[in-house]
């Protein structure tokens, strides 16, 4: 005990100054000498933590944090009548689809009845162009004002025209439009509303919405010509999406990724879950995951990946079936936010700091129908109409393993951080490493058996300017990635592809790069130090990004994580290998079927930033190991 | 016209009447007129159930006597008229209850008139003179006082409108002042709170005792979540109380001791406490109508003119001191010598505390 | 190697810049300090504590000369003796009596006995008129109950006292669209015949100002009980709840002065007769607040003429003299007047005895609650407020003797002004705070900032005393 104190204590004698600096060394020293190990341990952390994400112990949803919502605390006065009126809505409606009426009629028959309903109602009519397509429509909406009160605030009740199935599939949204018109005559009789209440019915999948939200909040964009809006109102908290594509549903699902990650405040998705189960009656669950556990059937994602003969036997054990609803659930989560396109039309709202979700009524031939959901969603309207200030007590940055079990960030966070530590500590030892050399001792020295060694020089200035070419290439990327020839067609996305893979051989080509790879005693070379390099932004982007887009962040982590710190194999044919599938790593994503198209359409329609980062982020960070390869 | 009054008494005078006066006493009290101060302090349509408290023992003390210009309510918001009440205009204590906000009550301060500022200007009588009748406190050494307070509460203070706090010596002091300038005959002191009891800690002044919903520590529990209206309608101590209360009507003798044993902790859910050492009756003695009903005295004047000067006004009839009129008490002390050894400790123990961190930071020499 | 916080080793200053530098900060810090402790400390001025303290002691008396007359004191020498010792025994502290022999100097306020030959006895004036024969101890109770009536257990029913008084005389009609109502009064005329005069007896005392209005609508709030006569009768507990304050409004709020009320009631045709039990004149009296008569008009009736009012008005004045404190006189006592000088006189006593003490009282309480409460801050206007109030009651004491209404008016001066320090606006305590939200106050403020100084300070001290000391050892070198 006295002999480990000792070792931190200062020594009476001598300049406690150089002390301090020789212990502040030796602490250094410590930690350099097992390098490799800390690097290693903390990937093995970093990945393990991601996948033991779906099992940490977590706090349920059941606690509100905001006492004004006062969830599920009503009776709910929706009845057969208002089924009644649904029913014949979707009558309506379904004639109309039965009957290829256009955008225009359909917004003019919406209209009408909501004007019947007595309430202010409007139509507004959008183009969209995008390199990968048009869109136009007519949206529909209409505003109940508040009845008591100056409406200083509203709620915004929605369904787009076609359903979130298939993320827009062409899946249509009948019967969450009837709802919505059913609510808007039911709401009418009621004189407790203490906020403006607004009824939208948007064309399309999200390209509707867009229009009426960027003309509601006076948002314009190059690309969209879109009427302004007749009916204006007031600021938004809440927007509830909803959105029942099949004939009757067994559960209720909760959509709530947004745009670039956004997350809305989790006391609003919690007491969606507290209202339908108590007061619809209704069990909750995420996206259209079923719990495998209450459904032997369902697998979820993960469950179905597995071959079939290892199904029964692993599928049987209770726990494991847990971890494969939950990692499900977390994966299903993580392919929205990093795709940054969320996962419905609630998504747009985010951005406006308006907390909305999706309720998704999971087709099925059960037990609900108009009632529940009706119950459901006056229940929340109430609670939404409580409300005395923005949501602002719960969690923003979380992730729901389920609908009762929910992660706070301090939980799943970590686990990128450990990755992207880990990457740089490997960076910045590759950096030490290449500045220094071992020259041959002397003599006295080899008595001593001391190891010399002596500083070189980093080319530090060439390294970065291969690095800001090769971002320049991803800018370029993403510039004809967005054009419409290149974004249209797949032949010419991996025509793009193949041609940015092969610039890092006409790189090599060069004679002073070249060149510049011999002198290893008084120059380090270009492989090393912009291995180095590469390395440490790749880190940087990752821990940046964590906090803004969690999922992305993680993608990138594993992505580039041990991919970018792995040892370049000598030998011409391994690393050919390697060159080959370092391009693959960085480019292979346009040759994926769809996914351009998907990300072009994001950023140029709801401003995505997913493009624009896998193009002058991504992609330059892989071709950079690409050219290290090569050079190495 | 003297001739005319003169023959008028004359014959008052042949006539020789008594006057007789009939008083309404009972039990040993000495007060001509009852007060009531209802405080709810707090806002939002989730406190509904503080409103629900107030009106309801507004009701209580109106219904056992106490007239409107006698009653100083508070309501520091409006639940009868917020948007989000299904039943406009109506406030309820109970699902199915009658009607609180009734026809004809009235609120003395509403809204952001509620603040503490006002709350002591109002028990100290110190007010604009531009402040109205209806909102000043007229009492003098003979009122009794029920001063009622209900809001979200804590550990010495009690949260007003959600932005501000009264302490606990904050009512102490407007109480000492209103006993120093002998407004009060006697003060009972209600609070439902959280932590409640602590609020009536730092009371010093005589004649005064008091109740509160739970001890220090403790919360207070709201009684019945009402699904049409859909909030909390009353709180359970509260809701209690009136239940013995309902039962008690003008004439009744109930007194403060069958009131306090009436308190059941299992059903209010907290232990509600009970403070009556500064009081100088036993509380056995004093009548709940001492306090909630509107004690009158009324005389009736049994003659036939008025004889300004006529026969005797009980002259003969034994004649109370001024000494017994008056409750004698001690003057208010001054505060407690621990009191001021409490605070003079802390002082001058954090004047020590920067003292050393300041003399290690001058006198660090060696060592790092 | 010296230490690295050893100033004169570390910085490439002279000390002598560094030392003015670090001294110019404190300096400000210095000059500040008082702007600061003026800036956040609450304006307490000294009240007059001491001569608060003597006045408290020195209560007022009231002197009260009786004089007989000389035939009397011929006949009997002792009686001025004997009676003076009587009264004195019995009399009150505030009120000293001195009897002597009527030496014909008319001072004004002097009372004179006369015995005489009828069977009565009679106050006229300030003259009390005795039957010879009378026991001196009868005398002297006699005398005793007009200079100074004990109190009795009805006191509780006299309006507190006030400079200024709003009589407010209202007809009060409970329903005039049942039928038979009255619509109007000869108010103007009653007023001057029956309280015009109470008043002007009282102007010394109080400022009073009439107002008078009809109501149509004056609902009960309770349904009394019909006999079978078909009268209706009030109960004792019925004329508690009489007065509907919430609907009826008797009084204009158009100031602060305090009401007396006034209420003529005339109930719906249905109800007549309505009665009271135990009152032949229908006439109740609320304590402090005042006083209603029940008046059953004639079916045709339709105005209160002065006749009708002749019977009213005198219940009302009656009233009126009992909520102002005017005691009554003695049993067995008979006066041709309306109000005697004696009865004045008592009034006039007792009310300055009531505000001298009321004031010293307040006075009193500003004072102690000044010292106990040490957030309550003290204007100039408090200030001035309680100098004239203790000066007022220094002239009362001067001038006590010589005349009552002078003492009365100035000790009513003396209350209100001790009542107006005591209820400034400005007197509000500051909130209480805990000394620790005063330190979280003030210490990230202040702290930060202060402790750097304070160690630069302390080690140039040091550091200046070991140069000295240096220089001080190595002087020759």
């Amino acid at each position: 005990m006295d002999r480990l104190l000792a070792k931190f204590r200062a020594p009476k004698t001598g300049n406690p100054h150089l002390v301090r600096i020789q212990r502040r060394d030796k602490i250094i020293a410590l930690v350099t000498a097992r390098l490799r190990l800390i690097v290693a341990l903390l990937f093995i952390a970093g990945y393990a933590w991601m996948l033991i994400l779906p099992t940490i112990p977590t706090e349920t949803t059941d606690k509100i944090d905001e006492n004004a919502l006062l969830p599920a605390q009503i009776n709910t006065q929706w009845n057969w009548d208002e089924v009644h009126a649904a029913d014949r809505y979707l009558d309506q409606l379904e004639h109309l689809r039965d009957t290829n009426a256009s955008s225009a009629e359909r917004a003019l028959y919406l209209q009408t009845e909501f004007l019947k309903l007595g309430l202010d109602a409007s139509t507004q009519s959008y183009t969209f162009s995008t390199v990968v397509g048009d869109s136009t429509g007519v949206n529909a909406y209409a505003l109940l004002a508040a009845p008591r009160t100056p409406g200083a605030e509203a709620i915004i009740i929605s369904a787009s025209w076609q359903s979130r199935t298939g993320e827009g599939d062409g899946t249509l949204n009948l019967r969450g439009v009837a709802t919505v018109l059913s609510m808007a005559s039911f709401v009418r009789r009621y004189s407790h509303w203490a906020k403006d209440l607004v009824f939208v019915v948007s064309d399309g999948y999200l390209d509707g919405m867009q229009a009426w939200l960027s003309a509601y909040h006076g948002v314009s964009q190059p690309n969209l010509l879109a009427d302004n809006l007749d009916i204006a109102t007031s600021v938004v908290w809440v927007a509830l999406n909803v959105d029942y594509p099949g004939h009757s549903f067994s559960h209720l699902g909760i959509f709530h990724e947004g745009l670039n990650g956004r997350l809305p405040n989790q006391d609003l998705l919690r007491s969606f879950r507290r209202i339908s189960r108590q007061t619809g009656g209704s069990p909750v669950i995420l996206y259209d995951h079923i719990d495998n556990r209450d459904n032997h059937k369902s697998l979820g994602m993960l469950g179905s990946m597995l071959p079939s003969w290892l199904q029964t036997p692993i599928l049987s054990i209770p726990q494991v079936r847990k971890y494969i609803y939950h990692a499900s659930n977390v994966l299903q989560h993580a392919n929205y936010q990093a795709r940054g396109i969320g996962s419905g039309t609630h998504a747009l709202f985010h951005k406006y700091r308006i907390d909305a979700f999706t309720m998704y009524a999971l087709p099925a031939t059960g037990p609900h129908g108009f009632h529940t959901l009706g119950k459901v969603l006056e229940s929340t309207l109430r609670t939404a109409n409580n409300m005395l200030e923005r949501l602002h007590a719960s969690l923003f940055f979380y992730m729901l393993t389920s609908s009762d079990f929910s992660l706070k960030i301090g939980m799943f966070l970590p686990s990128v951080i450990c990755v992207s530590v880990a990457m740089m500590f490997h960076g910045l030892g590759i950096w030490t490493s290449a500045g220094w050399t071992q020259i041959a001792a002397t003599a006295t020295e080899l008595e001593k058996s001391k190891i010399v060694v002596a500083r070189r020089i980093r080319p530090t200035l060439p390294v970065l300017a291969i690095m800001a070419m090769t971002h320049a290439v991803g800018a370029v990327l993403f510039y004809l990635v967005n054009t419409s020839a290149i974004a249209t067609s797949s032949f010419r996305q991996v025509l793009v592809g193949l041609v940015i893979a092969t610039l890092p051989m006409v790189l090599s080509a060069n004679p002073k790069v070249a060149s510049a790879q011999q002198d290893e005693d008084t120059q380090a070379t270009v492989a090393v130090t912009l291995k180095a390099l590469n390395i440490c932004l790749a880190s940087t982007v990752i821990s940046i990004l964590s906090v803004l887009n969690f999922s992305l962040a993680a993608s990138l982590a594993v992505l580039l994580g041990v991919t970018l710190c792995i040892p370049i194999p000598s030998g011409s044919s391994a690393k050919w290998v390697a060159y080959v599938a370092y391009s693959a790593l960085g480019l292979g994503w346009l040759a994926i079927p769809g996914e351009v198209e998907r990300m072009v359409w994001g950023w140029q329609m709801l401003g995505v930033w997913t493009c624009p980062i896998v193009c002058m982020i991504y992609t330059p960070l892989v071709l950079q190991a690409v050219i290290v390869c090569k050079l190495t | 016209m003297r001739a005319i009054i003169f023959s008028i008494c004359a014959c008052l005078a042949l006539a020789s009447p008594e006057e007789s006066a009939q008083e309404f006493f009972a039990g040993s009290s000495n007060h001509t007129n009852n007060w009531a101060v209802l405080i709810s302090a707090s806002k939002y349509w989730f406190n509904y159930r503080h409103m629900s408290n107030t009106l309801a023992l507004y009701r209580t003390v109106k219904r056992l006597g106490i007239p409107d210009s006698n009653i100083i309510m508070m309501l520091a918001d409006d639940a009868a008229c917020n948007p989000r009440n299904r039943d406009a205009a109506n406030v309820y204590p109970s699902p199915g209850g009658v009607d609180l906000y009734g026809d004809n009550i009235e609120v003395d301060y509403r809204g952001y008139e509620v603040t503490v500022e006002n709350v002591i200007r109002l028990l100290t009588g110190r007010q604009d003179p531009s402040v109205p009748r209806s909102k000043r406190l007229l009492t003098d050494d003979r009122s009794n006082i029920f001063v009622y307070m209900t809001g979200h509460g804590g550990n010495e203070f009690l949260k007003f409108q959600d932005s501000e706090e009264i302490s606990a010596h904050d009512v102490g002091d407007a109480f000492a002042q209103m006993w120093e300038k002998k407004r009060y005959h006697e003060i009972f002191f209600m609070i439902d709170t959280c932590q409640a009891s602590s609020m009536y800690s730092q009371l010093h002044s005589p004649n005064i005792f008091a109740t509160g919903s739970s001890q220090v520590g403790e919360n207070s529990y709201s009684y019945h979540n009402d699904h049409t209206i859909g909030v909390s309608l009353i709180d359970r101590y509260t809701h209690y109380i009136l239940g013995f209360l309902e039962n008690v009507n003008k004439t009744s003798h109930a007194t403060m001791q069958d009131f306090f044993d009436y308190y059941d902790t299992t059903a209010i859910g907290s232990h509600p406490g009970v403070r009556s050492d500064l009081f100088a009756r036993p509380l056995n003695e004093t009548l709940i109508t001492d306090f909630f009903g509107g004690v009158a005295h009324v005389e009736v004047s049994n003659s036939d003119c008025t004889p300004v000067f006529g026969d005797v006004v009980e002259e003969e009839a034994p004649v109370r001191s001024k000494e017994t009129m008056v409750v004698k008490a001690a003057p208010p002390s001054s505060p407690q010598p621990t009191t001021v050894d409490g605070k003079g400790i802390r002082a001058w123990g954090s004047f020590g505390l920067i003292g050393l961190i300041l003399s290690w930071v001058a006198f660090r020499t060696s060592g790092s | 190697m010296g230490s690295l916080l050893d100033p004169s080793l570390l910085f490439f200053q002279q000390d002598r810049v560094r030392r003015t530098i670090i001294a110019a900060y404190w300096a400000v810090i210095l000059l500040a300090t008082p702007l600061w402790w003026n800036i956040t400390s609450i304006e307490r001025l000294p009240l007059p504590a001491g001569r608060v303290h003597t006045e408290t002691q020195r209560a007022l008396t009231l002197p009260a000369t009786i004089q007989l007359e000389p035939g009397l004191v011929d006949s009997k020498p002792h009686i001025i003796n004997e009676l003076q010792s009587l009264l004195d025994k019995r009399l009150s502290n505030s009120i000293t009596a001195n009897v002597r022999v009527n030496d014909q100097n008319t001072s004004p306020g002097v009372y004179n006995l006369v015995f005489w030959d009828k069977e009565d006895a009679v106050l006229e004036g300030r003259t009390l008129k005795f039957p010879r024969g009378t026991s001196l101890t009868s005398l002297s109770d006699t005398i005793i109950k007009l200079l100074d009536p004990p109190p009795t257990s009805q006191d509780f029913r006299i309006a507190p006292y006030s400079s200024r008084y709003r009589l407010s005389f209202t007809l009060l009609n409970e329903d005039a669209s049942s039928g038979s109502y009255i619509s109007g009064w000869s108010v103007q005329a009653a007023l001057r015949r029956y309280i015009q005069p109470i008043l002007s007896r009282v102007s010394d005392l109080h400022n009073c100002t009439i107002e008078s209005q009809i109501q149509f609508h004056a609902p009960l709030a309770f349904e009394p009980h019909k006999l079978e006569d078909n009268t209706t009768a009030l109960t004792a507990e019925d004329l508690t709840i009489f007065v509907n304050t919430a609907e009826w409004t008797l009084s204009s709020s158009t100031s602060t002065d305090p009401v007396l009320h006034f209420a003529l009631f005339v109930p719906n045709a249905e109800r007549r007769p309505v009665k009271v039990i135990d009152s032949r004149t229908n006439t109740f009296l609320l304590p402090q607040w005042g006083g209603v008569v029940i008046y059953n008009p004639g079916d045709e009736q339709d105005h209160l003429g002065s006749d009708a009012l002749d019977q009213i008005f005198p219940l009302f004045a009656q009233h009126l003299l009992t909520l102002l404190g005017v005691p009554s006189v003695p049993a067995g006592i008979k006066t041709p007047d309306a109000l005697s000088d004696w009865q004045i006189d008592a009034l006039l006593r007792r009310r300055a005895i009531e505000t001298n003490q009321g004031a010293r009282d307040i006075l009193k309480s500003t004072v102690t609650l000044v010292n106990e409460l040490e957030n309550m801050p003290v204007g100039k206007v408090v200030q001035d407020e309680v100098q004239a109030a203790l000066s007022a009651l220094e002239r009362l004491h001067s001038l006590s003797s010589k005349s009552l209404t002078d003492a009365a008016r100035l000790s009513s001066e003396a209350y209100t002004l001790a009542s107006r320090a005591f209820f400034n606006p400005d007197m509000l305590a500051m909130l209480y705070f805990p000394t620790e939200h005063k330190y979280a106050v003030y210490t990230p403020l202040f702290a930060s900032a202060v402790i750097p100084l304070i160690a630069a300070a302390v080690r140039e001290l040091l550091a200046w005393r070991k140069q000295k000391a240096a220089k001080a050892a190595a002087p020759v070198q």
